[in-house]
């Protein structure tokens, strides 16, 4: 028989599934922000947050939702090299593929960008920013001035990002977003939303607050690692569930079990 | 699935781990109870020892005053030597009249005790209101009431969605309808919700009415999940 904590255990599995999305207050508030911030007349929008703080989930959210509004596109993985990253911001612009055996001349691009202005509106979502190196950087921020491209950037936080943020692109960016750590009611809605959209009411019931505090404590209210814990959690409560039934307690999660994960996750140590 | 033994016994040892400052704790506190009690027997033990010898003097002194008593009809038999005789009586009874602030901390003991006793019933009260604890039991459907509940004062389209997905699952179409039609209401881009309010309608007899409606929602949104659901209700009969 299946049991109820294998289902839960896949509730947890990080992925960035729109579907899966869970709206707290702390995220509609920054939905709506960068939604306003979309239709402000801004050449480049910095979204930045430690990982975990889902910011990817927010960029696929508005790509989906504004889609029939806007010329808006997702560039998801970071393009490896700036031919890569041109050949996808040529098909982008001109609708067309880059014949084979040809390069984008940046010139020429930067001109065709100021032919498009008063014209097309294009939003181009940047994902994982901080893998494209300085000199892709400085070709997007040149882009971004032909007022054609509006470029919506989302950079990890960290002390090197930050200088990104700061120094290379102070004059572009007029609007910064920054997402935080869930709080613990946050986090707690969060859970338990997301049990509910499946349907695992007895499952959501069994965590209590004083599990939500201690799960907290573990991940300093980032979802992607609650996300991790959560999966460990259900995981071994699958395992006593189908090998040893009198370790587990249907009513109530063990604080033995979260311990147990965070064990394994290294969240603490003997 | 992997084997859980090493992980069970790495969290013995952090538990064990973890209850050190407890245990320390709880013996540092024994530690200092105990030093008290000791501190406190042993000042009871002084102060009743103290007791012990005043009324061993107070008893000197009665004799005293028997022996005086005595002495004096044997003085006044003899009618002899009075006046000593009274100096030494008056003497006796003031001295057992100067030793009577030792009877007030002999009558402390009593009022010692009665605070013990107080602290017992407190106790014992303590213990009969932890017995008063009320055990509730919750079905489902009282669940589902209390998400009802939480959405009025909430208005969080999880909530709606949840029970708009329960309903329809239970066959109450007609609740399952007034919960979709709450959840578009607050935000009208949700697919499933959209595709619950159209077959609830179907279910409830108003097939054209749920095809308007999907008609309408897949031109808005393009969604694919709703053209499909769309295209299942124009294909049944």
């Amino acid at each position: 028989m299946k049991s109820r904590y294998e289902a839960a255990k896949n509730v947890f599995i990080d992925s960035i599934d729109i579907d899966d999305y869970i709206e707290l207050e702390s995220s509609v508030n920054a939905y709506k922000q960068l939604e306003h911030s979309i239709d402000k007349p801004l050449k480049m929008i910095l979204l930045f947050g430690k990982p975990g703080t889902g910011k990817s989930i927010l960029l696929n959210r508005i790509a989906k939702n504004l889609k029939y509004q806007k010329e808006i596109h997702y560039f998801d993985t970071p393009a490896t090299n700036t031919k890569e990253f041109f050949h996808k911001l040529f098909k982008v612009l001109t609708k067309k593929d880059l014949p084979s055996h040809t390069e984008v001349n940046f010139s020429a691009l930067v001109n065709f960008c100021k032919s498009l202005r008063g014209k097309r509106e294009i939003i181009i979502l940047l994902d994982e920013a901080q893998m494209y190196g300085p000199d892709m950087m400085e070709k997007i921020r040149l882009l971004s001035d032909t007022r054609a491209v509006k470029f919506i950037v989302s950079l990890h936080k960290t002390e090197n990002e930050d200088l990104i943020a700061k120094e290379h692109f102070q004059s572009r960016i007029w609007e910064v977003i920054e997402l935080k750590n869930a709080s613990l009611n946050d986090l707690t809605q969060y859970v338990h939303k997301k049990l509910l959209k499946r349907n695992l009411f007895e499952v959501a019931n069994s965590i209590q607050e004083k599990d939500m505090k201690l799960m907290y404590t573990f991940t300093n209210g980032n979802y992607r690692e609650c996300n991790k814990l959560l999966f460990t959690i259900f995981e071994i409560c699958e395992f006593y569930d189908k090998n040893e039934p009198s370790k587990i307690n249907y009513d109530h999660i063990p604080q033995r079990i979260i311990e147990m994960s965070a064990l394994k996750l290294g969240y603490i140590h003997v | 699935m992997y084997d859980l033994k090493p992980l069970e016994e790495e969290w013995k040892i952090y538990h064990k781990k973890k209850k050190y400052p407890l245990y320390m704790g709880i013996f540092s506190g024994f530690l200092l109870t105990t030093a008290i009690s000791t501190l406190f027997y042993f000042d009871m033990f002084n102060k009743n020892y103290l007791n012990k010898n005043i009324l061993k003097v107070e008893t000197n002194h009665s004799i005293a005053l028997n022996y005086n008593d005595k002495t004096k009809i044997e003085i006044d038999k003899n009618t002899s030597n009075q006046h000593a005789n009274n100096t030494e009586l008056n003497t006796t009874i003031k001295d057992v009249e100067n030793h009577n602030p030792v009877e007030s901390i002999v009558e402390n003991i009593p009022i010692l005790d009665e605070g013990r006793e107080n602290t017992n019933n407190e106790k014992s009260m303590k213990y009969s209101k932890k017995l008063n604890i009320n055990i509730l039991e919750s079905s489902s459907l009282e669940a589902y009431k209390d998400v009802e509940k939480r959405f009025f004062k909430s208005r969080d389209i999880d909530d709606s969605l949840f029970l708009a997905k329960n309903y329809y699952r239970n066959a109450k179409y007609k609740k399952a309808e007034f919960w979709s039609l709450q959840t578009n209401k607050i935000n009208s881009t949700i697919d499933e919700s959209w595709i619950i309010f159209a077959e609830s309608k179907v279910k409830l007899g108003q097939k054209n009415e749920a095809i308007n409606i999907l008609t309408d929602y897949v031109k808005r949104t393009g969604s694919e999940k709703a053209e499909n659901t769309l295209l299942k209700i124009k294909s049944e009969k």
